[in-house]
């Protein structure tokens, strides 16, 4: 099961850099590293509460590589840290931190939705 | 394979990212061991995202360092060992049994603590 965990957050990891320097490319430095900061968390977190439930990830081995390995390794608390010691806190941080919460909260009741359709089908 | 982004000169080299996917995936199985350490709040998931922001302090402290080396313990090594999926699971957790304080606690613990290891670590290494 670790090797599905190392998997899973190494492409996870992988995926958070390209993104990273994708909005760099398209972005200014502060502005980039927050839009970055926002899609990875808040997208990683929906995908984390969906896989908790979804009736298609619900196996041990799909839970280490895409609940713990990818949706961990994809979302980055340490940037968030790195970006307020540099930027200051501010309201989109304090916003993210809530909409993080909210995002888990949606992909949980999807991942429910598709779980009780199943089971009527 | 690089990727050359005219607009900044920036570049996304394959080596790189594979060197972030390997740091990143022996950061996510270090978090996984060490977020199995719960209780009145995850603990385990402030530990992991204080260390990895200690982590990032220690290199924001370095005088020289290659960029490499640099993208791979700071994107992969500390981003796979920090987590903010896992902070939001807790906290919509706390929150789905009425449990708010705990869950605001949460919250602010795992901006607070590591952002004070962050700027303790980076002043004073």
């Amino acid at each position: 099961m670790l090797g599905y965990l190392f998997l899973g957050g190494a492409l996870g990891s992988m995926a958070r850099y390209v993104v990273f320097e994708a909005m760099q490319a398209g972005f200014a430095s502060a502005q980039a590293e927050l839009f970055a900061l926002s899609f990875v968390n808040l997208t990683g977190s929906w995908f984390l509460g969906l896989s908790a439930r979804y009736p298609g990830l619900q196996s041990p081995w799909c839970r280490n590589l895409w609940g713990l390995g990818f949706a961990g390794g994809f979302t980055t608390m340490s940037g968030i840290t790195l970006f307020v010691d540099s930027q200051g806190l501010s309201w989109p941080i304090a916003l993210m931190l809530f909409a993080g919460l909210l995002s888990y909260g949606i992909g949980f009741r999807q991942g429910q939705w598709f779980s009780r359709r199943q089971a009527k089908t | 394979m690089v990727f050359k982004k005219t607009g900044q000169n920036l570049s996304i080299n394959f080596f790189t990212v594979l060197l972030v996917g390997l740091a990143g995936g022996l950061g996510s199985v270090a978090r996984v061991q060490l977020t199995k350490w719960g209780g009145a709040l995850p603990f385990g998931v402030i530990l992991t995202n204080t260390i990895a922001a200690a982590l990032l302090g220690w290199l924001l402290s370095l005088p020289s360092i290659p960029f490499e080396t640099f993208t791979a313990l700071s994107m992969g090594l500390a981003g796979g060992l920090s987590t903010f999926s896992a902070v939001s699971k807790s906290a919509f957790n706390f929150y789905h049994r009425g449990r708010l304080t705990q869950a605001l606690l949460t919250l602010l613990t795992n901006l607070l603590i590591p952002l004070t290891a962050l700027i303790v670590v980076a002043r004073f290494a």
